[in-house]
């Protein structure tokens, strides 16, 4: 039932991104030209991914700016994770910014992550729909920060429990010494508490 | 008088006239600093028609003499005619014009010889003869001035006293524009803060040029000279209450340029909160050299430069920047050079092949290793991304192992937090201890890796 509801979600989950037409070299230069006549700078791309404009990030990176710089502030999809903040840019739009950038390249387990992975952010500050996108593209559910954090119990420790569902429907588990920590928080919040036997389960 | 004696005195008076006109074009031509000032729209007219009307009035002089037909009559008449027609010369007319200065003293010889019955009228045309020639200008021209005291700071081999007082001096008395633009251009290119300049140059210019700058302002002179005055303040990062000081002048002006000296005014009082740190220069004897390499790697004299080049891990330059008079501990954005080497410069290029020897080389020249911010963050805490051995050798430098910030944490649990296992490695070997309770309040969860349990474990034994 679990798996079929998963299954379900992952198919359903692009469906739900509004589709950007691909671009080719030229309709991108002319693109970019047309609105404000950007430079094919990587720091470019920070706006369009922050403020859900995948249009003019398509025309970037089909006119040749590369989604994976070093020189971008956070890498691509950490970017996109952090736009869930606040809840300013619609879910479907925030979809269609990670179709985009991973369509271009965008690495879902960048090797700058050191201590904040793109699904940990997601975890933190995003919808399911989001968290599940990132884990088709390869995200890694083990990630670890140097204190032990990781996706799932980042979900949990500030209660962004519809991610934390999206994580444990997709295998992701807690050690026994997180959900130690865990249930000491939101004893009396039932949901939280079931969410956090299934994250315990084997 | 004698009716000869009159047409003599026409003759001698129109010669005169000549000569005057033609001196005062030479030097307006040949010493533009002292004589520039004549020439305007009307000066080629005025002068043409003075050596026309003095040579006119020598021509008929001379033809009323009695002697005109004499060698001596002829000889002014040629003078007169060669002086007449020197215009026509175009702007060769300084060949006739030689020429004439070359027979000047024949014709004030035969002037004397006409009056030699008069010996006194005699004497005094020799008199002003000699003396024209022999008087000096009013004062030095100024542009060798300035030329010799800019050679003199370049090469190192200035005196301030020889070279730039008197060129205070000059500013202080002269009126003239050109001459008050001159200078001030050279009080900025000597004496700007973080130019390239020797810092005993600047500190000399910082401390004697401003009050005469400051009277510059006062004065009526030129509202350009006002303005450029204004801002040159800004160039010398002038202290706090003269900056004062010259924006209450700017405010209260009242001359025809009242809003541009006014919006210089504001400028100044903008720029008060973002200006740069002042500080003591301290030159060592190597600062020639080092003023040499800082004028080949185009580099400005600043506490900013400073930063820059420690972030960069550029050994040279740093030390090219502390020859030439940066303090060591000038301070910083955050901190001083050192905490720029090893923490933005850390972030930025751990790696860097002089992130060592600039650290080693700013200890050296005395940097404080024992430097925290205002939250008792220490250097350790800022070099955290450091590798080992920079860390190392700040704790060498008596940075403190066992510093506590202001959120209870010291480095060794911040190195875990960074996820720097060969830091913390480094600060559990020195000593650095962590109680259990400590590790568990810090991990959400515990690493597992062998190696990483090991150092946990060392670091909570006695």
């Amino acid at each position: 039932m679990r798996k079929m509801l998963v299954f379900i979600l992952l198919i359903a989950v692009p469906a739900l991104a509004t589709d950007v037409p691909k671009m080719t070299k030229q309709e991108a230069a002319a693109y970019l030209q047309e609105n404000g006549n950007l430079s094919l700078d990587s720091s470019n791309l920070v706006l369009p991914i922050m403020n859900g404009d995948p249009e003019l990030l398509e025309a970037l990176l089909s006119a040749g700016v590369d989604v994976n710089d070093p020189e971008l502030i956070k890498p691509a999809l950490r970017l996109a994770a952090s736009s869930c903040a606040g809840g300013r840019v619609e879910t479907d739009t925030i979809l269609s910014v990670i179709e985009v950038l991973l369509a271009h390249g965008a690495k879902p387990n960048d090797p700058s992550d050191k201590e904040l992975s793109a699904l940990m952010g997601a975890a933190q500050q995003c919808p399911a729909p989001v968290v599940l996108r990132l884990v088709k593209a390869g995200a890694d559910m083990k990630f670890r920060s140097s204190l032990g954090y990781t996706p799932l119990s980042m979900a949990f420790i500030v209660n962004n429990l519809d991610a934390a569902q999206a994580l444990i429907d997709s295998g992701a588990r807690l050690s026994a010494e997180a959900v130690a920590k865990l249930k000491e928080n939101h004893k009396d919040d039932a949901h939280y508490q079931a969410l956090l036997r299934k994250a315990a389960a084997k | 008088m004698h009716r000869s004696r009159r047409w003599l005195w026409v003759t001698v008076f129109g010669a005169a006239i000549a000569v005057v006109a033609m001196l005062i074009a030479t030097a307006a031509a040949f010493d533009k600093d002292d004589f520039g000032w004549m020439v305007g729209s009307m000066f080629l007219m005025i002068i043409t028609s003075g050596v026309f009307v003095g040579s006119v009035l020598m021509l008929i002089g001379a033809f009323m003499l009695p002697e005109r037909k004499t060698w001596r009559g002829i000889f002014i008449i040629v003078w007169a005619l060669i002086a007449l027609t020197s215009p026509l010369f175009g702007f060769l007319f300084l060949a006739p014009w030689l020429l004439l200065a070359l027979l000047l003293p024949v014709l004030i010889v035969v002037f004397v010889q006409l009056f030699r019955k008069h010996a006194a009228v005699a004497a005094l045309l020799v008199f002003v003869a000699v003396s024209a020639f022999g008087a000096k200008p009013r004062t030095a021209p100024l542009q060798p001035m300035l030329d010799r005291a800019k050679a003199n700071v370049l090469d190192g081999t200035y005196d301030v006293q020889r070279d730039l007082a008197p060129l205070l001096d000059r500013l202080a008395t002269t009126r003239d524009e050109n001459e008050q633009d001159d200078v001030l251009d050279l009080i900025e290119e000597l004496g700007g803060y973080d130019t390239i300049m020797p810092a005993a140059v600047k500190s000399y210019l910082r401390e004697n040029a401003t009050p005469v700058i400051l009277n510059v302002i006062r004065s009526n002179a030129a509202g350009s000279v006002r303005t450029e005055a204004l801002m040159l303040l800004r160039t010398l990062n002038v202290d706090a209450p003269v900056l004062d000081e010259a924006i209450a002048i700017a405010n209260a002006d009242t001359s025809k340029d009242a809003t541009a000296v006014k919006f210089r005014g504001e400028l100044l009082n903008n720029w008060k909160s973002t200006r740069p740190a002042n500080y003591q220069a301290v030159p060592t004897e190597n600062e020639q050299a080092a003023l040499e390499y800082l004028r080949r790697r185009h580099t400005r004299i600043s506490a900013y430069s400073l930063g820059t080049a420690a972030r960069e891990a550029d050994t040279k330059l740093v030390a090219a920047l502390l020859d030439a008079g940066v303090p060591v501990d000038a301070p910083q954005i955050v901190g001083t050079a050192l905490t720029e080497a090893t923490s933005t410069g850390c972030v930025t290029n751990a790696d860097a092949p002089g992130r060592l020897s600039t650290i080693e080389l700013l200890l050296a020249r005395g940097a404080n290793a024992k430097w925290v911010d205002g939250n008792n963050n220490n250097l350790v805490m800022f070099a955290l991304d450091c590798p080992a051995p920079v860390v190392a050798r700040l704790l060498d430098a008596g940075a403190d192992l066992n510093a506590v910030n202001a959120m209870q944490y010291n480095p060794l649990q911040l190195s875990l937090a960074k996820g720097n296992w060969e830091v913390a490695e480094l600060l559990v070997a020195r000593g650095a201890r962590l109680s259990k309770k400590q590790i568990d309040e810090l991990f959400f969860e515990k690493p597992t890796d062998a190696d990483k349990v090991a150092l946990l474990r060392r670091a909570t034994k006695k």
